[in-house]
C-alpha cells in the first residue's frame, strides 16, 4: 500500500507543478454553472420559452372557453386537459410543470353574469410556478380591466340618459366610484403547492460538475499514457511493483481530483446560489459525489487502459463526456425527455448521478430513494475497473 | 555508504550472501513478433565482477535481449534464471536485485529529481533510513545534489542521462543492465558513468552494458558478445574474440574490435 500512497503523491506533485489545466477544469465549470444558473430551467419554462399549463375544466360553458383561448393567446404558452390527480402528479411529485389551473363549476355562469368568476391557480413555489402564475394574473387582470371598461360605459350612459351636461369632476368622481365598486370579472385564488423546489442551480450544478467530471478524467488518463510513451512504465514493469498498485494509485490521484471538482462546484451553488443541498439531503449528495467519482474514475482508468495514445484518449473522453452531458440530463432535466430517451440514458454515467441530484436536491426525496441510483454508479465503476484490470498491461503487446 | 550487496534478504534460502553471490543464466533465448525472429536462441552467462559487453549494430536485439533478462518481456522460448529464481516464475524476487538503465530517458520530467529518487526508492522494499542514505550517496556520486530539487525538464541531457541511471541504481541491485547508456552524452557525463561501473564492478556486482561504441567495450567489458539480427556470433574476452574469429569468409584476422564488429556484421547501413 505504500507503493500505491507513493504513485499518487507523485501524481499529484506532478499535476501541482502544473496548476493551469487543473485550474481551468474548477473554474470554468463554476463560470458556466453560475452564468447557465441564471437562466429558468424550471419544469414550466426553458431555453426556447414553451410552457404547458394543466388545466382541469370543470366548466365548459362560453366563459371558460373564453378564458382559455385568451390564455392561449400568449406565444409559446399550450394547456393540457387533465384530471386533478395527474395535474397535482405533474406539479408536486414530478415537478415538471410550474402549476396548474382549476377553472371550477359555475365559471361561465358567473362570468356571463357579471359577478366574479372562480379560478384557481395551483403553483410550485419554483421560477416555474412564477411563470404560471403571472401569465394567469396577466390574463385575468386583462378580463377585469375589460369589466371595468363596460361598467364605466354603462355608468356614462345612465348619467347621459339623465340628460345632464358631461361634467369633467363628476366624470372623475364616477370613475372613482365604479373603481371602489367595480367587481372584477375573475377571481383569482391563486394558492402554492408543495413538492418540487426548483432552483435552477438544482439542475445546473449538479449537471455541469458531472459533465465536468468526465471531462476532467483526461487528466490522470493522459498521464497513463504519458507513463506508457514516455517509458516510466516500463520502468515500473522491472521494478517489484504489482500492475494493481499502478492502477490503483492513479485511481486515488484521479479519484481525489474528480471528488474536489464535484464537491467544490455543488458546494458554490449551494453556498452562493441557493441550490438546495441542505442537512435532509446532506448525506445522499455527498454519496452520490462520491460514488459519481468513483465511476468517472473507473471510467477513466478504463479509457487509458484500453486506448494507448494520447491523441486517441481525448476525443474519446470529449465524445463520451459531451454524449453524456446530453443523454444523461447533465444539460436538460432528465424528465423533460421523451420516454426513450430517458431510457437510453441509463448507459450514462451521468443519467443515475442526475436523477439521484435531482431527487434530492429538487424532489425533496430522501436517502432511501436514491439507493437504486448509488447502486448502479457503484456496479458501473466496478465493471469498468474489473475491464481495465483485464486490458491494462505494463508492456507493450505486439 | 557503498556498502556492498544488501541480498541476505532476498537471496533464496540457504543462499549465502557473498559478494560473488550473483549469478545470471539465460539459456536458449528467443523472441519473436509475429513471424520475425527478434531474438534467436541466445545463451548468456554473467558472473558477479563482471561487466559483459553486448555489441551489436542498431535493431540487433540488444533492447530486446535486455527486455527479456529483466522480466519485461516474456521469451517466446528460452529460460532466464537469476540467482536460482526463475524469470518466468519469480519474477518479483528477480525485480528487487536487478537495475535496469533503459536506453530511453523514463524519468518523470515534470517531477523535480528528488521527487523522482523517492518514488522510485518507494518500489523497493527498503527501510527509509536506507533509502535516504542510497539516494544522497547517488545524487552525490552523480553530480546532481545541488540539482536535486530541480525539475527534471530543466536538466541538460548529460544530466538526465545521469538521473536515469541513478534511478536504475536505486536498489542496489546485484545484477545492472545498461542499455546504451552514454548514447547522446557529454564526455565529462560519459567518464562519470564509467567510474560507476566501475565502482560496481569493484562491489562483486554484475553488469550488463550494451554499446555501439567498440572503444567503450574495449575499456570497460571484461567480456564481449557481438549480435546481430538476433544471433550472437561470437562472446568471450576481447583476446579470445581476436583469436579465435577465423570467420570463414574473412581470411586476415582482424586488427581491433571495430574491424572485427564489421567484418561480424557486414558493412551495410543499419537504420532498423
Ligand atoms: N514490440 C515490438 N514489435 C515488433 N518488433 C519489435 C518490437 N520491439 C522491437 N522490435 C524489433 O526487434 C528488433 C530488435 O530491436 P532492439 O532489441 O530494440 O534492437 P537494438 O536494441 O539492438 O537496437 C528491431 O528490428 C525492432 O524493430
Ligand atoms: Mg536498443
Amino acid at each position: 500500500m505504500r507503493k500505491v500512497w507513493a504513485i499518487v503523491r507523485r501524481e499529484l506533485q506532478q499535476l501541482s507543478k502544473n496548476p493551469v489545466p487543473l485550474a481551468i477544469n474548477l473554474l470554468l465549470p463554476i463560470l458556466l454553472i453560475v452564468a447557465l444558473g441564471q437562466i429558468n430551467f424550471g419544469g414550466a419554462s426553458s431555453g426556447n420559452f414553451a410552457i404547458s399549463i394543466p388545466v382541469i375544466t370543470e366548466d365548459t360553458g362560453a366563459g371558460a372557453q373564453t378564458f382559455k383561448a385568451a390564455l392561449q393567446q400568449i406565444p409559446g404558452v399550450t394547456l393540457e386537459e387533465m384530471s386533478l390527480a395527474d395535474a397535482k402528479a405533474h406539479v408536486q411529485t414530478k415537478g415538471d410543470r410550474g402549476g396548474y389551473i382549476v377553472i371550477e363549476p359555475g365559471f361561465s355562469q358567473a362570468f356571463a353574469a357579471g359577478q366574479p368568476a372562480k379560478l384557481t391557480v395551483v403553483t410550485s413555489t419554483d421560477s416555474g410556478g412564477q411563470v404560471v402564475r403571472s401569465f394567469v394574473q396577466a390574463v385575468a387582470n386583462r378580463f377585469n380591466t375589460t369589466s371595468l371598461m363596460v361598467q364605466s360605459a354603462q355608468a356614462q350612459a345612465q348619467q347621459s340618459g339623465q340628460g345632464a351636461a358631461f361634467n369633467a369632476g363628476a366624470a372623475a368622481q364616477q370613475a372613482q366610484a365604479i373603481q371602489q365598486n367595480a367587481k372584477p370579472a375573475i377571481d383569482l385564488d391563486i394558492q402554492t403547492a408543495g413538492g418540487a423546489n426548483f432552483n435552477s442551480f438544482d439542475q445546473v450544478a449538479p449537471g455541469y460538475a458531472t459533465m465536468f467530471v468526465i471531462l476532467g478524467l483526461n487528466i490522470v488518463a493522459t498521464t497513463v499514457i504519458n507513463e506508457r510513451t514516455r517509458g516510466t512504465l516500463r520502468r515500473l514493469a522491472v521494478m517489484p511493483v504489482p500492475r494493481w498498485a499502478f492502477l490503483l494509485g492513479k485511481m486515488i490521484a484521479q479519484f481525489i481530483i474528480s471528488f474536489l471538482q464535484v464537491a467544490i462546484m455543488l458546494a458554490v451553488a449551494a453556498l452562493f446560489f441557493g441550490a438546495h443541498i441542505n442537512g435532509n439531503n446532506i448525506v445522499g449528495v455527498f454519496l452520490l459525489v462520491v460514488l459519481l467519482s468513483f465511476a468517472a474514475t473507473s471510467l477513466g482508468i478504463l479509457v487509458a487502459s484500453l486506448i494507448k495514445t494520447e491523441n486517441g484518449i481525448r476525443p474519446v473522453i470529449l465524445i463520451v463526456g459531451i454524449l453524456g452531458a446530453l443523454l444523461g440530463g447533465s444539460w436538460f432535466p432528465l424528465w423533460l425527455m421523451p420516454d426513450w430517451m430517458q431510457a437510453a440514458s441509463k448507459i450514462t454515467i451521468n443519467s443515475w448521478a442526475m436523477n439521484g441530484f435531482n431527487n434530492l436536491m429538487i424532489f425533496g426525496q430522501d436517502l432511501s430513494q436514491i439507493v437504486p441510483n448509488l447502486l448502479a454508479l457503484l456496479i458501473y465503476g466496478a465493471v469498468c475497473l474489473f475491464i481495465a484490470a483485464r486490458f491494462f498491461s505494463f508492456t507493450e503487446t505486439a | 555508504m557503498n556498502d556492498g550487496i544488501q541480498a541476505g534478504t532476498v537471496a533464496p534460502a540457504g543462499f549465502a550472501p557473498v559478494r560473488s553471490a550473483v549469478s545470471i543464466e539465460a539459456t536458449g533465448l528467443v523472441k519473436k513478433y509475429g513471424q520475425r525472429t527478434v531474438v534467436d536462441h541466445v545463451d548468456l552467462q554473467l558472473r558477479g565482477g563482471e561487466v559483459f559487453g553486448l555489441l551489436g549494430p542498431n535493431g540487433a536485439g540488444k533492447s530486446t535481449t535486455i527486455g527479456m533478462l529483466s522480466t519485461y518481456l516474456q521469451p517466446t522460448s528460452g529460460r532466464v534464471v537469476i540467482n536460482g529464481f526463475d524469470a518466468a516464475k519469480h519474477s518479483t524476487n528477480i525485480k528487487q536485485i536487478i537495475g535496469v538503465v533503459p536506453q530511453e530517458l523514463a524519468i518523470y520530467e515534470d517531477n523535480t529529481a528528488e521527487e523522482n529518487m523517492l518514488f522510485f526508492a518507494e518500489m523497493f522494499d527498503m527501510p527509509s533510513a536506507v533509502r535516504k542514505e542510497r539516494i544522497e550517496s547517488l545524487f552525490k556520486s552523480m553530480g546532481l545534489w545541488d540539482r536535486r530539487k530541480d525539475l527534471v525538464k530543466k536538466y541538460s541531457g548529460g544530466m538526465k542521462r545521469r538521473l536515469n541511471l541513478a534511478v536504475g541504481l536505486l536498489n542496489n541491485p546485484l545484477f545492472v543492465m545498461m542499455d546504451e547508456p552514454t548514447v547522446g552524452v557529454d564526455p565529462q557525463s560519459r567518464q562519470s558513468i564509467y567510474d560507476i561501473i566501475a565502482g560496481i564492478k569493484a562491489q562483486g556486482k554484475a553488469v550488463l552494458y550494451t554499446t555501439q561504441y567498440m572503444e567503450e567495450a574495449e575499456l570497460l567489458c571484461d567480456r564481449i558478445a557481438i549480435i546481430d539480427n538476433g544471433v550472437l556470433k561470437i562472446q568471450g574476452t576481447l583476446e579470445e574474440l581476436l583469436e579465435k574469429s577465423e570467420h570463414p569468409v574473412q581470411a586476415t584476422k582482424p586488427r581491433g574490435l571495430s574491424e572485427l564488429f564489421l567484418q561480424l556484421t557486414g558493412r551495410e547501413f543499419r537504420d532498423n
